[in-house]
């Protein structure tokens, strides 16, 4: 448990770039990404205020391996700060947030950039394949011939067989995620598609098959963090982050405890909770980590949103879609809107800060008040959820 | 670990290695002869080698004796012997015509590759052995491919390129995208005996490490059993896999990965392709048995290690 808060931490400017196949090289999608960050600035806080930056990422394709922080932050106008990559695979920017977060409720740091960056489609196909094949246990699961829709799908069958999961149920999740990313204009993927063509479409990895995995996105993502102290020089409606909470795991899936839930969700929820006095179940939207269908049904059982098998069905009964009890990645998901690695944490937090702010536009979700974010690291090797609050 | 594709050509008596498994041989050698084959299986011979012979998990005083006959220089030999025991200090070059040693795990450096008995033969001595098993029994003492080691229905000189196919199709392999020639090394041991770490509290977990991940106490390696059950897996199609991997598809359309709970350790789980049948004959709760195969190809060689294939009903 973290000492009590020397300061509330406020997210008053938030803001990405298109994300998708983007021919731009990396320092451009950032200033993208920085530009819609600032122009959501309501009042005159800027890049001279920012006193750290913390950006998310995996590695660009090994384009800019070393010194990214400062590499992206000559795309932003901040100059001399202490800027850093955070790296935890598809958690990074969960954990740059976190970095932020921390060193602002601490104290130290008054105002934060939180960034999240990928660029991976310049790479060959086989090149992809590789870099997307190293965050998992490259020495044991990679040489069983496993990446990450190998090592999910054989989460999902295992789910399956335990709690009768059909990929039926699965493709519910690609459905909602691609209907709510129609009305995402940032969005990668923005048509809706139907469960018999999640069905129909090719194996990748037995059960997902193409429409059960998120593709290869290019995007940058970026948020501006206050301390209370000076949250009011930007906006008169900032969104509270009200509880950070992080965990690791073991790296490799089939070391756990089960293969059919991510202990380190549970965990970081937990502690989140722990943090902001409310949970997964008191929030209006949560954008989770589905980076297969079988990824957001096992969320929705970890963060206890339904009960532990039930993940399936409550995912094919209506509760998650936009208008549901529960609207689960109401900007489409890493599915649909697209999983630039590095840059997911942030852009689940930029859904969150445009939703509490009522400026969702035809995907926004009534009365938003409080949401969750929840970034998970491979297969769950990390995981970092935020609770936030108007 | 010497690059064994120096070496010259090397052949496997499996027979005469079933022998020297797992005994110490006093007041004899039993020695093995090393005739003429590709280098390839040079690698494949001394993988086989160690396994075997970690098995029988040689002592402090065993010594690898190394008979030097024929066209095999003295440095050739003492490669061979280190590979097998990993310890030059170990390895005795011989000449012919040297007195027989006295004890001790005798290795001899030619080794010839036939055509084995049954798998009774090997009954007890674990799978590692059948994976050169052939139905028939040869008495031809003319090299032959050990059956079943690489399964693949693809020539030798597409697999020769497979060892060089990271080079081409990738270019400049990126930093971290693989396991090195070291880590590899190190983790033989435990891919080739499937071994477990097990604590005094009798938890166990793969792969081994020092400490217990359940209790945190102390851990020490022995081997599993090599017989289990499927816990789960997945079928591996197009793009769905790592590249070195490909080569699979290639040949067969998708392959099998799977999740193994070796008999009598619950919750201990080991990962490995499957082997020997096709990916739908594999399912949740199906027996399997460990096997010595190789694995994949990458900078210039070849690497070993154990897959599952579905096991014959008891």
């Amino acid at each position: 448990m973290l000492r009590p808060m020397s300061h509330r931490v406020a997210l008053v400017g938030a803001g990405l770039g298109r994300f998708g196949v983007r021919a731009e090289p990396p320092r451009d999608l950032f200033a993208e990404a920085w530009h819609s960050c600032l122009a959501s600035v309501d009042g005159d806080l800027g890049p001279q205020d920012v006193d750290e930056v913390f950006v998310g990422n995996l590695g660009v394709g090994g384009f800019q391996l070393g010194n990214l922080g400062p590499f992206v932050t000559e795309a932003t106008g901040i100059h001399g700060v202490p800027a850093q990559r955070v790296e935890n695979a598809c958690a990074s920017s969960g954990f740059a947030l976190r970095d932020a977060y921390l060193a602002i409720r601490s104290g130290a740091v008054d105002v934060a950039l939180v960034a999240g960056i990928e660029k991976m489609n310049d790479l060959s196909r086989a090149h992809q394949r590789y870099w997307l094949g190293v965050s998992g246990d490259t020495e044991w699961e990679r040489t069983a011939g496993l990446t990450f829709p190998g090592v999910y799908a054989q989460m999902a069958r295992r789910h399956m067989h335990e709690y009768g999961t059909t990929e039926e149920h699965l493709a519910h999740v690609a459905v909602k995620n691609h209907a709510n990313g129609a009305k995402n204009p940032k969005a990668q993927f923005q048509k809706e598609i139907t469960i018999a063509k999640v069905l129909g479409s090719a194996t990748v990895a037995d059960p997902l098959k193409l429409y059960d995995c998120c593709a290869t996105t290019d995007g940058a993502a970026c948020l501006l963090l206050a301390s209370d102290d000076v949250a009011g020089r930007a906006t008169d409606t900032p969104v509270w982050v009200a509880g950070s909470g992080a965990a690791s795991d073991r790296v490799a899936a089939y070391e756990r405890p089960s293969m059919t839930e991510i202990p380190a969700t549970k965990q970081a929820a937990r502690r989140a909770a722990d943090e902001a006095g409310f949970g997964a179940a008191d929030v209006d939207l949560l954008e989770v980590h589905d980076c297969f269908t079988i990824a957001e049904v096992l969320a929705l059982e970890d963060l206890g949103l339904c009960d532990k098998g039930g993940g399936g069905r409550y995912a094919a009964s209506g509760a998650t879609a936009l208008d549901g009890e529960r609207p689960v990645n109401a900007s489409g998901g890493l599915k649909a809107k697209g999983h630039p690695l590095g840059a997911t944490g942030a852009a689940q937090a930029v859904e969150v800060f445009l939703q509490l702010r009522g400026q969702a536009e035809t995907r926004q979700v009534d009365d938003a008040e409080r949401a969750l974010t929840h970034n998970v690291g491979g297969s769950g090797a990390s995981c970092a959820v935020h609770l936030f609050s108007r | 670990m010497m690059r064994l594709r120096y070496l010259p050509r090397l052949a496997l008596n499996v027979d005469r290695l079933s022998e020297a498994v797992g005994k110490r041989i006093p007041g004899g050698a039993d020695r093995l002869r090393v005739a003429d084959v590709d280098e390839d299986e040079a690698t494949l011979a001394v993988e086989a080698l160690r396994a075997l012979l970690a098995r029988a998990e040689p002592g402090p005083d065993d010594v690898a004796r190394v008979r030097v006959e024929g066209d095999m220089d003295e440095r050739q030999a003492s490669i061979v012997g280190q590979a097998v025991f990993g310890d030059a200090d170990r390895v005795v070059v011989e000449r012919p015509g040297a007195t027989a040693p006295e004890d001790g795990l005798v290795v001899g450096v030619r080794v010839r590759v036939v055509r084995a008995a049954s798998a009774d033969l090997f009954k007890g001595r674990g799978s590692f052995a059948e994976a050169f098993l052939p139905d028939s029994v040869d008495e031809d003492p003319e090299i032959h491919e050990p059956a079943g080691v690489h399964e693949l229905p693809v020539s030798t000189d597409r697999l020769d390129a497979l060892t060089r196919a990271d080079e081409t199709a990738l270019g400049a392999v990126p930093m971290g995208a693989h396991v090195p020639e070291v880590t590899w090394e190190a983790g033989c041991d435990a891919r080739y005996r499937l071994l477990v770490g097990a604590c005094a509290d009798g938890h166990t977990h793969f792969p081994p490490r020092r400490v217990c991940p359940t209790c945190g106490s102390e851990a020490e390696p022995r081997p599993a059993p090599r017989h289990g059950r499927v816990h789960t897996l997945a079928v591996i199609a197009e793009g769905g896999g790592p590249t070195e991997f490909d080569f699979l598809q290639e040949a067969w359309g998708s392959y099998a990965s799977l999740i193994v709970e070796p008999d009598g350790l619950a919750g201990t789980r080991i990962p490995g392709l499957g082997a020997d049948a096709a990916p739908e004959d594999f399912g949740i709760g199906g027996r399997v048995e460990a096997v010595f195969r190789r694995i994949y190809a990458t900078e210039g060689r070849w690497r070993y290690g154990t897959k599952f294939r579905p096991a014959p009903k008891a």
